[in-house]
């Protein structure tokens, strides 16, 4: 009897063991794993969206990668009066190889070309031979782009030295394994002529892929791939290509410009200007720009003020005095691009490729191309702001200056700076080339990748 | 493996010889006066099996025939008698001040303290009663050799921190397990934002009887992999046979801060900076050429009101705003209701209880509302079969504040510089203030955290024969948790609202489990074992919604049903299991040699899929000395002595439920799906297993007037999960590993005394103890946290690493810095701080903690108070840069370094030159860097006790009229608010010892009457 019992309260406790032991298999459902991710051409779809949202992130397109460049290449253009030290240090050129948003910049964009890589290796999944050159087209506008604003933030300038010899970034082209693999995962850095080829090699299959499609939304275009490529070009110093390539989007008719400038900006929609633009929206995606130029009464943190210097630029009645920059209740002068959170951030639109067709013209001398002289495509960008008359021949002078009117605080201050072999002289005095125009390659990395010993950019140690 | 298990709990069946069963009573009376001792324990020695005396002492209660009874009552000499064939057993038991004698709850069981190998702390239900605290964690500090407990501020209801013998861990929890009444209890953090909640804070510390923390392998292992942190058992009262008895309490209490920092007052403030707008302008004039205004703003001839007016908004000359005080709410203190009904009869006794306490936390809108209730429940059936409930319910309502490092948290008032008023001359909240003004979120917001929780479980012990026994217990706790954010729009700058918004967050926390073992106590003449084998399963499962949404009609809409844009939505599930198999046999020989085996296997669904199970044994050995025939002569002198030594295993599994699996996660894109990989994998991922050694002694003295306990521990750990850092060019950041080994080694030193008995009595305990924590191997990885603070080889966890600062020069005022070239080493100094190499500057884990606590009583007075100290531990002060920086910025300023500034050539001084808008010695340094050792009187009781003679005419049986205080004295040399201090949105492994607009702690007097009948 009394075994009995016993044998049945065992029997009991074996039972529930039994039962019990199979709860341990547990998968998750908020997340699954990589052989359910990735076995259907939706999923491959999904992972290209999911490169664009890694792109859109605020530390990369949402706004960092642009208010870097500004903060850094500021002249008489801006200045920090935020809190944070990070930004505040790379304003007044005080980084050091710990910089937190140099840090997350490079971190979040090799995020974004990881999922690219993802993409670019499991395109046989798609079935459908237009959807694959797509999506193919699409990842490596992507990556190429990314590299792109990588080598210029992270390298010496193009023209600085020798691009064959001086150091790029680590060139990662393999979607990382997620069984994980230390040794294949250290990876020095190209030299900045092996980027700018891979960058070339993207933007260019990119171009070729993307040719025949009609329209793709927000999405990249060949358009898109055509702008990039233009200002890749310019930063060379090619300004022959650059014109052409700036010259194929404008007469595509695909775009125009806004009738009135503020038009172009704090949009729900890409606007008609727009080459490429990242979609925010009150659901996704982050504006960072909107959060630290915009006033209080924008919920902003108005950290970034424009500076006097850069409001004499303008005439009294350029729309883009009137219209884009503001006051807000304590007398800080702001900048009117970035005022809804919920707006679009315009990454080429238009008038840049107005701007840089005449630039590249005046440099490039020779035949002109496209059917606007320099003064031509000047006039237009100054007639929508209601600005006096441009001259019939403009100066290179007059050119740039136009540029910082119409495209400040739009991402584009040091690499202006850098291919114009301009001295900064905010601040102190900063050659064009001077070491502490380059962003450390962050501490971590050098510490998490023995590959990157000896190799971190000039006056931040090793 | 499982087979095997099975196969030992089964051989353990047929060890065990069936015995007769018998009925056994009497009589249990004081040997002083003879009077009847009711509510005495009677329990059958390794068993569950007890009663209670009734109110004539007598009791009943069958047992085997070879039955030990242990009689226990607090303030009395424990007594084990063996029955032998008598049916009847009278005992006269001996008042005294034994403290060996009480029985322990341990892992599965009970022991006799005096019989115990491994290293447990004791605090008992009484001495944490009734504190101004939410959560009885809080109140344990100070109470337990080696258990260093921490709450970051003084804001109620938050995550506190806790440390058992040191932190073992990087990247998983280095909190202990909680174990109430016998079930494994949630203590994860459910918060919504980055600063933690305390999900005890649910659970009535007035409802416990004991807390156990078991600290050493020999008592934790039994709960393997999650017991490296050590265990926390916490047993709840239970009804006594007897007289029903009701017990009521009430409580006010009225709070302030502990401590206030001295702030630049208006005139001060306009003077102040008026000097670093001067001193700024003549370096400018002097280096630069130019004026300040040109300088910084490109207008030359700013005055400073002008440049006051561009940067501050709306200020004025003659305001004197204390914003410092701004932050603190006049009516803190709590209302705590207290009612209590036990009793019960021979076959079922029973506790209940119910408590509603009202507690305003010293911070404006901080506040803590809690209704809890508990019906405890212990049914006889049979001799052989008897069962019994716990079961809790609670309700409590947080009223929330904003994390340490937002504009809103009222302490960040403090930066408001003082010419700026709070409110306009209409009286209206000023809202043109430099930062934003933290009093409008005040009035225009609510953040309600609701937490039910609902601790329950039943058990049945089945007494197969009086030697072995068989106990199955179920439980479930419930957590449900709503968050409600309401934000008005007038905070719309700060939480990006249009027009207002808010989110709402629910989660169900659905944690069960069974614990199911064998029990067996044998005693063959000199021999005595007590065995106990069985398994365990626990599920966890966490689900949650939430919802953001914004554009409200206006702010008497509050709800998100009144919003017009919903801007995120989510539900998520996650979910855990842990199968274990336990068993434990302590051997005892001759009543003085004791050997304990114990462990544990434990399967886990977070651990990777090569690595399922672990396992987790311990052993420990006793020598009772005294017992010995040759210390027969000194017994008088030394009347008890133990040596143990215990050694074993102990893990620590992921905090994280999958950790082990490469994955993809969602990431949208406009209205598009997307997905993105978002960890990588590892198979072999498992717990950290740390090997502890402990080796301690147990001493009386003079009859037990003095005891006392010493202990020395190694802890190795092995295996230390960390998120190790990846290069970033590989699209990740980290991955989770077993990698690398962390010591900690300290001492602990308890000794109690009574120091005079009789009609005026004074006992006092001291508790001391010391850990040294260090990280022998990380792989080469530093992994950072807090401000400065960081995980590397070679230095305790959370060491402060940094520039070092060093003074200022008295020539020309500039702040110094040591360059600590490691290439070249040397005392050197610069101006530079971008020169300077950064190197270790402090250490925010104590070097000593403990407590001194003192009973005193006289006929019906009684005194207690705790004195708790923490020795040799640093804060940083990361809003340094703020608020000590020098007048680089608007922030107010301490008004001692106002006093202390340098300001003409050879002013020998510690604070820099004030100078608006340049660096000088505001950047992240050991400046901000400061001891903060402290003691601190953390309770201080009186209490008087009506004699019977008045309490019988007011039908009473007790009436007790008390004053209590918390945290009433601090002495420490910390200069800004609370010494105990750590900032509640970076709290974490490493991210210790930071102060960034901190509460202070809270000092709370309270008044409190307790009745009986």
């Amino acid at each position: 009897m009394k075994k009995n019992n016993i044998l049945l309260t065992l029997s009991c406790i074996v039972l529930i063991v039994a039962g019990c032991s199979q709860e341990l298999d547990i998968k998750p459902k908020d997340s699954v794993t990589e052989d359910q991710a990735l076995d259907s051409p939706e999923a491959i779809q999904s992972l290209l969206v999911g490169a664009y949202d890694r792109m859109a992130d605020d530390d990369v397109y949402g706004g960092w990668i642009q208010m870097t460049s500004d903060l850094l290449g500021t002249n008489f253009d801006i200045t920090w009066n935020g809190t944070f030290s990070d930004p505040g240090d790379i304003w007044s050129k005080a980084m050091t190889s710990n910089n937190g948003q140099a840090e997350v910049t490079w971190t979040e964009t090799y995020e974004a070309i990881n999922v690219t890589n993802i993409v670019l290796a499991n395109l046989d999944v798609v079935t459908d031979e237009d959807e694959k050159s797509r999506i193919e087209g699409e990842a490596k506008f992507i990556r190429g782009t990314m590299y792109f604003e990588l080598v210029r933030l992270f390298a010496k300038d193009w023209a600085d030295g020798d691009p064959a010899v001086n150091l790029g970034v680590p060139l990662k082209l393999t979607p990382t394994d997620l069984n994980y693999n230390p040794a294949v995962n250290f990876i020095s850095r190209a030299t900045v002529a092996e980027v700018y080829d891979q960058v070339f090699e993207d933007l260019n299959t990119a171009e070729e892929l993307l040719a025949n499609l009609d329209g793709n939304g927000f999405y990249a275009t060949v358009w898109a791939a055509k702008a990039v490529l233009a200002r890749v070009y310019m930063q060379q110093r090619d300004y022959d290509n650059a014109r052409i390539k700036a010259n194929e989007v404008i007469e595509s008719g695909q775009f125009s410009l806004v009738d009135r400038i503020d038009r172009a900006f704090n949009q729900a929609n890409n606007s008609v200007e727009d080459i490429f633009a990242i979609q925010v929206t009150n659901q996704d995606g982050e504006n960072a720009l909107q959060t630290f130029y915009a006033a209080t009464a924008y919920n902003g943190r108005r950290d970034i003020r424009i500076r006097p210097e850069y409001e004499a630029l303008f005439e009294e009645d350029d729309q883009r005095l009137q219209y884009l920059i503001y006051y807000d209740v304590s007398g800080r002068r702001l900048s009117g691009k970035y005022k809804d959170q919920f707006a679009n951030i315009s990454i080429i639109r238009l008038a840049e490729m107005y701007l840089l067709r005449a630039e590249a013209n005046l440099l490039a001398g020779g035949t002109q191309v496209g059917p606007n002289t320099p003064g031509d495509d000047l006039q237009l960008i100054r007639a929508r702001a209601k600005a006096s008359d441009a001259p019939a021949n403009p100066t290179l002078d007059d050119i740039l200056l136009e540029r910082k009117r119409e495209l400040g605080f739009e991402g584009q201050f040091i690499h202006d700076i850098r291919r114009t072999e301009t001295t900064i002289e905010q601040l102190g005095t900063y050659a064009w080339n001077d070491d502490v125009l380059v962003l450390p390659i962050p501490q971590r990395e050098v510490d998490a990748n023995p590959s990157l010993k000896g190799q971190q950019n000039p006056g931040y140690g090793n | 493996m499982k087979r095997g298990l099975l196969l030992l709990v089964a051989g353990m069946l047929f060890l065990t010889s069936y015995a007769q069963e018998k009925v056994i009573s009497g009589k249990v009376t004081s040997a002083e006066d003879g009077s009847v001792l009711p509510g005495v324990n009677v329990l059958v020695k390794g068993t569950t099996n007890g009663t209670v005396t009734d109110e004539n002492g007598s009791y009943t209660l069958s047992v085997g025939a070879n039955a030990t009874l242990v009689f226990t009552f607090i303030g009395y000499t424990s007594q084990e008698i063996e029955i032998g064939a008598r049916s009847s057993v009278d005992i006269q038991m001996a008042a005294d001040a034994k403290q060996l004698s009480e029985v322990v709850v341990v892992g599965y069981g009970t022991q006799i303290k005096q019989d115990l190998t491994g290293n447990i702390a004791s605090v008992s239900g009484k001495e944490i009663q009734n504190q101004p605290v939410p959560s009885f964690d809080q109140a344990m500090q100070g109470r337990a050799a080696g258990v260093f407990i921490e709450s970051g501020n003084g804001k109620l209801g938050q995550g506190i921190k806790v440390r058992v013998r040191g932190a073992a861990s990087v990247s998983a929890s280095n909190e202990p397990l909680y174990v109430v009444d016998g079930i494994i209890v949630t203590t994860d953090n459910l918060s919504s934002t980055d600063a933690p909640t305390n999900p005890l804070a649910n659970i009535n510390s007035n409802d416990i009887e004991s807390i156990q923390i078991l600290k050493d392998a020999a008592a934790a292992a039994i709960y393997g992999s999650r017991a490296a942190n050590g265990v926390v058992i916490v047993t709840t009262k239970r009804g006594k046979s007897g007289k029903t008895s009701f017990n009521v309490n009430y409580m006010k209490g009225f709070s302030s801060p502990t401590r206030k920092a001295k702030w630049l007052d208006g005139p001060q403030y306009y003077q102040a900076f008026k000097e670093a707008f001067d001193n700024t302008d003549a370096i400018l004039q002097r280096d630069e050429g130019t004026d300040f205004g040109d300088y910084m703003y490109g207008e030359p001839g700013l005055t400073f009101d002008q440049v006051l007016s561009y940067e501050l908004g709306d200020w004025n000359k003659d305001a004197n705003e204390n914003w410092a005080n701004d932050a603190y709410q006049k009516d803190a203190g709590i209302d705590q209701f207290d009612f209590s009904a036990s009793g019960g009869n021979e076959k079922t006794k029973f506790y209940t209880s119910l408590q509603f306490s009202d507690q305003k936390g010293i911070l404006i809108n901080d506040r803590f509302k809690k209704l809890s209730a508990r019906a405890n429940l212990d049914h006889k059936a049979s001799d052989k079969i008897s069962f019994g409930l716990n079961f809790s319910l609670s309700r409590s309502v947080n009223n929330r504040l904003a994390d340490d490092n937002e504009f809103t948290t009222p302490m960040q008032l403090l930066a408001l510089p003082p010419i700026q008023p709070a409110y306009l001359e209409d009286g209206t909240l000023n809202t043109n203030t430099v930062y934003f003004n933290g009093l409008i979120k005040a009035k225009h917001s609510s953040f309600e955290t609701t937490t039910w929780r609902n601790i329950s479980n039943i058990y049945a012990v089945w007494q197969i024969t009086p030697e072995l026994s068989f106990r199955s217990e179920a439980g479930v706790d419930l957590l449900n948790q709503n968050e409600n954010v309401w934000n008005g729009r007038e905070v719309d700058s700060q939480t990006g609202n249009v027009k207002g918004g808010g989110y709402s967050t629910y989660d169900n926390v659905l944690n069960y489990s069974t614990n199911n073992y064998f029990s067996l106590n044998k005693v063959i003449g000199k021999h005595s074992i007590e065995a106990t084998a069985g398994m365990s399963f626990q599920k966890y499962e966490r689900n949650s919604n939430t919802l953001t949404a914004q554009t409200l009609p206006s702010s008497a809409f509050r709800t998100l049903v009144s919003a017009s844009v919903i801007t995120d939505g989510a539900s998520s599930f996650t979910d855990y299991a842990f199968l274990s198999y336990f068993a434990r046999a302590n051997y005892k020989f001759n009543n003085r040699y004791l050997l304990s085996l114990s462990g544990r296997v434990d399967g886990s669904s977070k651990f990777g899929k090569d690595e399922r199970y672990g396992f987790f044994p311990a052993a420990s050995a006793g020598w009772i000395i005294s017992q010995e025939r040759f210390m027969e002569d000194i017994k008088g002198t030394l009347s008890f002595l133990k040596l143990r030594v215990s050694t074993g295993l102990t893990g620590n599994a992921p905090t994280q439920n999958f950790a082990a699996l490469g994955l993809y996660a969602a990431n949208t894109y406009d209205i598009d799906p997307g997905i993105a990989p978002s960890q990588p994998a590892n198979n072999n991922l498992k717990w950290e297993t740390t090997l502890q050694t402990d080796i301690g002694i147990d001493f009386g003295l003079f009859n037990d007037r003095i005891t006392g306990e010493v202990d020395y521990y190694t802890k190795h750990t092995t295996d230390v999960l960390l998120n190790s850092n990846v290069p970033g060019t590989s699209g990740f950041l980290t991955r989770f590993i077993n990698i690398g080994e962390i010591e900690n080694k300290g001492f602990e030193f308890v000794i109690n005394t009574q120091n005079i008995v009789g009609t005026f009595s004074w006992s006092s305990s001291l508790n001391f103890a010391r850990n040294r924590n260090k990280i022998l191997n990380l792989n080469g990885n530093v992994i950072e946290g807090g401000y400065i603070n960081r995980a590397v080889e070679g230095q305790p966890i959370g060491v402060f690493y940094g520039v070092e600062y060093a003074g200022v020069n008295p020539d020309n005022g500039d702040a110094l810095f040591y360059v600590n070239d490691p290439a070249n080493p040397n005392r050197n100094t610069t101006s530079n701080y971008n020169e300077a190499f950064r190197t270790v500057l402090g250490n925010p884990n104590p070097k000593f903690i403990g407590g001194f606590s003192n009973t005193l009583s006289y006929k019906g007075f009684d005194l207690n108070f705790l004195f708790q100290f923490v020795y040799g531990n640093d804060v940083y002060n990361g809003a340094g840069r703020f608020q000590r920086a020098n007048f680089t910025y608007f922030d107010n300023q301490l008004v001692s370094d106002w006093k202390n500034s340098w300001r003409q050539p050879g002013d020998k001084t510690d604070v820099p030159q004030a100078r608006l808008f340049l660096d000088n010695g505001d950047q992240e340094s050991s400046r901000f860097l400061q001891d903060a050792s402290y003691i601190r009187l953390k309770t201080l009781s009186l209490g008087y006790n009506f004699p019977s003679t008045i309490t019988s005419r007011l039908s009473m049986q007790s009436l007790r009229l008390y004053v209590a205080a918390q945290n009433l004295l601090t002495i420490t040399g910390y200069d800004l608010n609370d010494p105990e201090v750590n900032t509640d949105y970076l709290a974490g492994n490493i991210g210790q010892g930071n102060d960034f607009y901190a509460a202070p702690q809270i000092k709370t007097v309270s008044f409190g009457v307790n009745i009986g009948f």
